[in-house]
């Protein structure tokens, strides 16, 4: 069975890429897959359809647009696909079943798709069952199937389910559309912490305590948030559940604690203190044991972002003057300024795969943007320009995307981008956000 | 004679645009920064120190013909040793005089208005002082403001202060904060500096997350770079 999935799956490939299907055969499907990650050279992203719904109409129509549009968004996201416009589609929904045999291939072939996505789904009362089936449009053949089930308002998560699957399928790699984003937003009565679906939806409340509430940062596991909360008065650091609940304090030292990030092993936290009269970067246990110091300067040494295999630890400074990205061994030892450039860099957060730190940096025009570093060559791109001011930072798990702050249009909203400043995206519909961090991959 | 004078211009003029010549103006621009610091070897010790080290680099590198790599170690040490200069109010590295001892008699009959009267004075004066942009040391407009104020708290009373930093909108939330804090921290040392007990003074930093104006103009942030002082 094992092995007949991976011969359709090297067959399709081989015609997708205008392999000679012999050849393909031949090889090992990891090589075959290697054709769908990005940066290959013969990559090239993957044209596909997601066919319209059957019906809009009732609670399963309005659930199934919403899956379709969350689909379509996802894929439209991943740098693998590109999502064809539904408005060229020549084939007629209401004639179209799930089954292979009902579809008209041609109508797809027509419109340039390789792929095709049939989405359906049934309500039972408040249960919400969706099936969803992939085709390789060039040989008719069903590739994958997959039934998923919740409740009614779950349509969103469902969609973001489906996603996953597709792109587990089709490169091997898990998908990143579960992964949710911690934010916060200014009220009335101060900041309070959110989280929001990567694409923007399902936004939560996490505290509710009037207070200001600051620079939240996710667990390892994604099970809970380390912020900053001005709730006892002094700028303590706690984590609190991220489904929401009571705060624990990690950290209560007189001044400020602030910006705790945890090792990518769990076991440690690096945050900046102020206990001892300057700021200073500490790492300590999770359990707030075994504080350690780190930096001992006159400047402001803040914001500390491990590397992905905890050694090193990257942070800003003031130490020469303007704040700039510093990087250092994790036990405080072999300091280095990554950025020459520039007079005001700050908000470093080191990628997941390690190769780049997303910093905010303000150009000679006083607009701030996004820019990586490359931690050993010290390269640096310039991923924002033009676009208002853009800050902020943070990477999903993957490293393929950057979720920040932008007030292009005004008021400071969330967006997302490539690690490379393409396809960028707007997730909210208002303003006052800041500080978004993106969860490692959920459940 | 003509020619010769032409070969030079135009000879100063490519050494010049090159950028490849001696930086020599930046240096002494630099060492003249660093030696009108001085007193700030006592008062911002670390920061005058962090100067000193980089015009070392900065005089290595211009002996190495690294010219431009020693025009900018020489900037960056002209620009510490301002701050360190900023961080360190006239008189910081004189020998504090001893303390009077809080005023005694006259007041002490009738200390309970009298200190009422103190805390009035007191209130009237707790100004908002203003910063410059990423900057946390005291401007001489504020230095008035603050003397006088150290001089009501010191003349009998034992009101305390909380001191509140804030920052303009610009620059991150975390940097702010504590930037926030550098500012609190100056004022309060001001006022040590000037006979207040370190002890009748807290402080606390909100960022920028308590404006007074939420403008995107320079008047606004302006506005919003300050330190209040609360009677607590």
């Amino acid at each position: 069975m094992r092995i007949t999935r991976d011969i359709t799956f090297v067959a399709l490939l081989g015609s997708l890429f205008g392999l000679p299907s012999q050849s393909s055969l031949a090889q090992s499907t990891p090589n075959t897959r290697a054709v769908l990650e990005v940066g290959n050279p013969d990559f090239r992203a993957f044209p596909i359809a997601v066919a319209k719904p059957r019906t809009t109409k009732g609670p399963a129509g309005e659930a199934l647009v919403t899956v379709i549009e969350t689909v379509q968004w996802d894929l439209q996201v991943s740098p693998v696909f590109k999502v064809l416009d539904p408005r060229s589609f020549i084939a007629n929904p209401a004639k179209e079943g799930m089954t292979a045999a009902s579809i008209k291939f041609s109508d797809w072939i027509n419109v340039g798709a390789d792929g095709l996505a049939k989405i359906a789904a049934s309500v039972t009362g408040r249960r919400l069952k969706v099936d969803l089936k992939f085709f390789d449009v060039g040989t008719g053949r069903e590739l994958m199937s997959k039934t998923e089930t919740g409740n009614l308002d779950d349509a969103n998560d469902i969609g973001h389910r489906l996603a996953n699957a597709i792109i587990y399928n089709l490169t091997g790699t898990k998908g990143i559309f579960q992964t949710k984003i911690a934010v916060v937003r200014k009220t009335k009565r101060g900041r309070e912490l959110y989280t929001m679906n990567m694409d923007g939806k399902n936004v939560r409340a996490i505290t509710n305590n009037g207070s200001i509430n600051l620079l939240p940062a996710w667990s390892k596991d994604g099970r809970s948030i380390l912020f900053t909360s001005y709730i006892r008065r002094n700028p303590n650091l706690y984590t609190i559940p991220s489904t929401g609940g009571r705060p624990k304090l990690l950290s209560g030292e007189r001044g400020l604690n602030t910006g705790g990030a945890m090792s990518p092993d769990g076991k440690q936290v690096a945050l900046t203190l102020s206990r001892d009269g300057n700021s200073e970067i500490y790492k300590m246990n999770t359990d707030g044991t075994a504080l350690k110091r780190l930096t001992n300067e006159w400047a402001i040494d803040s914001s500390p972002t491990w590397s992905p295999n905890g050694k090193r630890i990257a942070f800003v400074s003031s130490r020469w003057g303007d704040p700039h990205i510093f990087v250092m061994n994790s036990d405080g030892s072999g300091v280095k300024r990554l950025t020459d450039r520039g007079t005001y860099n700050q908000t470093p957060d080191w990628s997941p795969k390690g190769d780049l730190i997303a910093f905010t940096a303000r150009d000679e025009r006083n607009k701030f943007d996004i820019f990586t570093v490359n931690p050993d060559t010290k390269e640096i791109r310039r991923l924002t320009q033009d676009e208002g001011n853009n800050e902020e930072p943070s990477f999903s798990p993957d490293g393929n995307h950057i979720v920040f702050t932008s007030r292009r249009e005004g008021k400071s909203q969330v967006w997302i981008m490539a690690f490379d400043g393409t396809n960028q995206r707007r997730l909210t519909k208002s303003g006052g956000y800041s500080t978004p961090s993106w969860s490692p991959y959920l459940r | 004679m003509r020619l010769s004078i032409l070969a030079i211009a135009t000879f100063v003029l490519i050494s010049g645009c090159s950028g490849t010549q001696k930086p020599e103006l930046e240096l002494s621009a630099a060492q003249s920064a660093i030696n009108s610091a001085q007193r700030a070897e006592k008062c911002a010790k670390q920061i005058f120190r962090a100067a000193q080290k980089i015009m070392a680099e900065a005089n290595k590198l211009a002996e190495e013909g690294e010219n431009e790599a020693a025009r900018e170690k020489a900037l960056e040490a002209e620009n510490l040793a301002q701050q360190a200069l900023n961080a360190s109010p006239p008189g910081c590295d004189k020998e504090p005089e001893t303390l009077a001892s809080p005023n005694p008699s006259p007041a002490s009959a009738t200390s309970g208005t009298t200190d009422a009267a103190n805390s009035m004075d007191l209130g009237e004066t707790l100004e908002t002082i203003y910063f410059d942009y990423n900057q946390s040391h005291i401007r001489e407009d504020s230095k008035t403001v603050l003397t006088r104020i150290a001089e009501i708290m010191s003349s009998g009373g034992n009101e305390n202060l909380e001191i509140e930093g804030h920052c303009d909108s610009r620059g991150s939330t975390e940097y702010n904060l504590h930037l926030g804090e550098r500012r609190a921290r100056a004022v309060r040392k001001y006022l040590v500096t000037q006979g207040v007990s370190p002890n009748r003074l807290q402080i606390i930093s909100y960022g920028e997350e308590r404006p007074i104006d939420l403008g995107e103009t320079e008047s606004a942030h302006q506005k919003n770079r300050r330190a209040e002082l609360k009677q607590r």
